[in-house]
């Protein structure tokens, strides 16, 4: 899973050097369009729906992954 | 150049007016477009607009809802729209609510609002629902949505549409005061230390006015917004300004569409904030590279802004035969407001022959204060005056006077005495006018952190937050540049530990536990507000004589 997402925030964002423990606002800097870029592309990988507000709770890419595949029930 | 006279445009006085009036006067013509989640386009012409309007005021007021606060949670939505108008037509109150506010806040933000009503979008369907049952005050929800068990907008227009045929002529013959509190604008901050500002029919229809007397839109004009419409600037100058005008409005209410539905509608005007603009910059500049105009561009750019002391667009030859879709290909026009815009971006567009036109607003003022027009702007500046209002700097401040200034802050009579000065209103910014009546904004008195979105953050709501860790003793929030980008602002926090619980412990300790402190606070904040930088400070903070932390001298 953490190479899937390292794969769309280099789509994205252009950044690939991201760990689980990388925070999306200290580390990454992201504002909120790039956010809202993150989700759209998440949403298109995995056929999802993930409304604006659930993404406050993710602070790192650990969060993300816990997302994905405990509320969102993605299995890899 | 001298100001020229302001463009043409109708008054109305009271909301109900407004309805009948552009619903009678464009009648035939499109009004709002939307876009669905799968870019299924719809259109409302201005009859179907008052219709509809007049559908749901007659359906609210057999509701008893006349004269009550009505809250409306939800994203931008045509639905949304004329729930306001309808809200506002009958003479009731009506309060946006901010959806990038957690539950907790939103709940704060009904109660101390006294709302009666809710209507929502389905995201917010079960806090809704969780709010009736738990306040006997809240006397009813209302569904924007067809699939709740709970009246609901389409059925209730459909109630209101059937009364009228059957002879019920309220919407006809109501008439409502125009000085009577018509709007509760909740200001930036929550809990305690936001404010609730009153906007009267008056004040925001004065608004809705004077902005395209200011900036021309034309009858039919494609104009296209994605701003919240629980801010002023959204409502009023993106939605109402336009309406009373004639031109065909297209809304977003979903950043993730924002682009998208921009591309399709191909609008020849866009209202927005800098945020978007700085993404559409960047866009633009991929363009140039692409086609290996880069240096042309620069060269241009450098030899510009030596011979041009106004905005006004004008296209080299070498960038004519580009094609820019920035915003499909009809795009003339950007109207920015909410933060300050980079002069650089204001050139880049230009250059490309799209015009930015950059205003000045508060919510106090409902909000418009100046603006540049179409035909004579100043870089730099936030333009002249709008028709209705005085603006005079008194001590570096900013202060405004007219019929858009608000009536007060909800329940806060102190408050509102301080907030005016003789009668003028004090912004809070501080700035001056040149000799040709330009005006500049140097900075801010007032403790705010301004984000590129618009959105703003009263620092005094996140240190609330910080105080809370049981090692902070003293913290100030403020806003910090990323450097990554002129005007990306961040929230940053510098703290001072209880030099009592954090005995023995090294620096690096301190930091770790604090830091781990504030990612839980994060968790719980929407992404503009979460807390980016942390930093701790060796001693106390300088105070001022009521023991409040200094926030310029640290």
């Amino acid at each position: 899973m953490l190479e899937i997402i390292k794969e769309i925030l280099k789509e994205v964002i252009g950044v690939s050097y991201v760990s689980l423990e990388t925070d999306f606002i200290k580390d990454l800097h992201l504002n909120s369009f790039d956010v809202v870029n993150i989700i759209c592309a998440l949403e298109i990988r995995f056929n999802i729906e993930i409304p604006t507000r659930d993404i406050w709770h993710i602070n790192t890419v650990n969060d993300l992954i816990e997302y994905l595949t405990e509320v969102k029930k993605i299995a890899l | 150049m001298k100001n020229y006279p302001f463009y043409q445009v109708d008054y109305y006085d009271t909301v109900i007016d407004f309805v009948r009036g552009i619903g009678k006067k464009y009648s035939e013509s499109p009004a709002i477009t939307v876009y669905d989640k799968n870019g299924e386009k719809q259109t409302y012409t201005y009859s179907m607009l008052k219709a509809d309007v007049a559908g749901l005021s007659v359906a609210l007021l057999s509701m008893g809802l006349c004269g009550k606060h009505v809250a409306i949670i939800g994203e931008n939505s045509y639905e949304w729209l004329v729930t306001f108008l309808a809200v506002a037509s009958i003479g009731s109150v009506v309060v946006p609510i901010d959806i990038d506010q957690s539950d907790d806040v939103i709940e704060q933000m009904v109660l101390k609002s006294d709302a009666s009503a809710l209507v929502f979008s389905a995201d917010f369907s079960l806090l809704c629902q969780e709010l009736k049952e738990e306040y006997p005050q809240i006397e009813h929800i209302i569904s924007l949505e067809n699939d709740f068990p709970c009246p609901n907008f389409s059925r209730l227009v459909a109630k209101g549409t059937e009364e009228i045929a059957k002879g019920n002529d309220i919407f006809t013959t109501i008439q409502t005061n125009s000085k009577a509190l018509c709007i509760i604008f909740f200001t930036s901050g929550t809990t305690s230390t936001s404010k609730m500002v009153m906007l009267s029919q008056k004040n925001i229809l004065i608004n809705t006015s004077s902005a395209p007397a200011s900036v021309f839109i034309d009858q039919g004009e494609k104009v296209f917004t994605g701003l919240p419409f629980n801010h002023s600037y959204g409502l009023v100058n993106s939605v109402l300004s336009m309406l009373v005008t004639g031109s065909w409005l297209c809304i977003n209410g979903n950043t993730k569409t924002l682009f998208r539905d921009m591309a399709l509608f191909e609008p020849e005007t866009f209202i927005t904030v800098p945020i978007v603009l700085n993404i559409m910059n960047e866009k633009l500049w991929q363009i140039i590279d692409e086609a290996g105009k880069t240096k042309a561009m620069e060269r241009y750019l450098k030899k510009k802004s030596f011979l041009t002391k106004l905005g006004r667009a004008s296209q080299p030859s070498f960038l004519k035969d580009i094609n820019f879709t920035l915003a499909g290909h009809n795009l003339k026009k950007i109207v920015s407001g909410g933060a300050f815009l980079n002069n650089n971006i204001i050139e880049n567009f230009n250059a490309i022959g799209i015009q930015i036109i950059q205003g000045y607003g508060i919510t106090e003022c409902s909000p418009l204060v100046s603006v540049n027009r179409n035909e004579l702007s100043k870089f730099g500046s936030i333009g002249l005056p709008v028709s209705y209002c005085q603006v005079k700097i008194e001590n570096d401040e900013i202060l405004v006077k007219g019929d858009n200034v608000m009536l007060g802050y909800y329940k806060e009579p102190k408050l509102t005495e301080e907030a005016f000065e003789d009668g003028w209103f004090k912004t809070g910014d501080m700035g001056y006018i040149d000799k040709e009546g330009f005006l500049f904004i140097t900075g801010r008195i007032k403790d705010l952190v301004v984000f590129n979105t618009g959105k703003k953050v009263s620092p005094e709501e996140i240190e609330e937050y910080v105080l809370g860790i049981p090692w902070v003793k003293e913290c100030m929030v403020y806003g910090s540049e990323t450097g990554q980008q002129k005007g990306d602002t961040v929230i940053a926090v510098l703290v001072y530990p209880d030099p009592e619980k954090t005995e023995g412990l090294s620096d690096y300790q301190v930091l770790s536990q604090i830091k781990r402190d504030i990612e839980i606070i994060n968790r719980n904040l929407p992404t503009y507000k979460k807390i980016n930088q942390v930093k701790l400070k060796k001693s106390e903070f300088a105070k001022t004589s009521t023991h409040k932390i200094k926030r310029y001298n640290q």
